[in-house]
């Protein structure tokens, strides 16, 4: 079910093609690759941070595909992580029927996410695990005593360049 | 505590159980966490595989299967976050167990009651140690008419 198709690697046999033509191999270096995670998603045509806010002035919910850089990871087993939606803003990113989960090691890497998107509470509770998962101290977990209001993702597939 | 749970011991107990039975379990086998699995992660994606086995058979109004053996092991497997193992743990644990027997033995009145009661104690001890596949677990809980 998890896909963790590295596309990467074709490129593992490229020594015949790469002596054949030089200016085409530059342009080829510069091919983005994915690994994927969960239902693997077609790449093409995600939509941006600030378009999906957009999206959600005028609904409480919507299903997208949507591109943003990875700002953290869970440090426990990789099952949630949070996403920069390019405005100073992050959405928390689950994955659906916690059927997969991502490498702990993703944060700073571009990400193309499918699945619905919607801004709901978040319990003083699951704030508090996050944390935790997060590596941040207990001090700093204790300082969570509110509800937030935020956007949250739950990813059906994930692709990570 | 950690985000240990969501697991399931297949690893170990799917190397013995083939044919038809690995046929249920097959889409948790699949998984794969890119971070390495657990031995009790691995556990609790199987007692979750288990336990919807064992809703689509109440449902159908036959016994639950016989599966405490496999489900003791929660005692032992190995954590991903070793804080996880405390007191209020295996408390939890336990409790858990004790719904699983209680569901072994139900006869077709309670049987519907006794799952959900089962299902309840996974979800106390998520609440508590691992939030993450509450959504997930809740999906095994039987209408009650």
């Amino acid at each position: 079910m998890v896909a963790t198709a590295i596309f990467a690697s074709c490129a593992n046999s490229a020594s015949e093609e790469a002596s054949n033509d030089e200016a085409m191999n530059t342009e080829n270096t510069e091919e983005v690759t994915y690994a994927y995670f969960g239902e693997e998603i077609d790449v093409e045509g995600a939509v941006q941070g600030t378009e999906l806010l957009a999206m959600l002035d005028t609904q409480d919910s919507v299903e997208v595909k949507i591109e943003g850089t990875i700002a953290e990871v869970c440090q426990k087993k990789g099952c949630w992580m949070n996403v920069d939606l390019g405005n100073g803003e992050e959405m928390l990113v689950r994955f659906k029927d916690y059927g997969f989960f991502v490498p702990m090691d993703a944060d700073g890497k571009t990400a193309v996410m499918s699945g619905w998107a919607k801004v709901e509470e978040q319990s003083v509770e699951w704030l508090q695990h996050q944390a935790e998962d997060a590596g941040k101290t207990e001090e700093e977990i204790a300082q969570i005593t509110e509800p937030e209001i935020s956007l949250s993702f739950m990813a059906s597939g994930v692709a990570i360049q | 505590m950690g985000c240990l749970l969501g697991a399931s011991f297949f690893l170990a107990c799917g190397q013995k159980d083939s044919g038809e039975k690995s046929e249920e379990i097959k889409s948790s086998k699949e998984i794969v966490n890119p971070n390495g699995d657990s031995e009790l992660a691995l556990l609790m994606r199987s007692m979750f595989d288990e336990s919807m086995a064992a809703k689509k058979l109440i449902q159908e109004g036959k016994p639950a299967p016989n599966f405490s053996e496999e489900f003791v092991a929660i005692h032992t497997a190995k954590e991903t976050d070793p804080n996880v193992r405390t007191e209020e743990f295996r408390s939890l644990s336990e409790f858990f167990l004790k719904q699983v027997a209680v569901l072994e033995k139900a006869g077709p009145e309670e049987r519907i009651s006794a799952h959900n009661n089962m299902v309840a104690s996974c979800l106390a001890c998520h609440a508590e140690y691992c939030p993450g596949p509450m959504l997930k677990i809740k999906k095994l809980r039987i209408k009650e008419s």
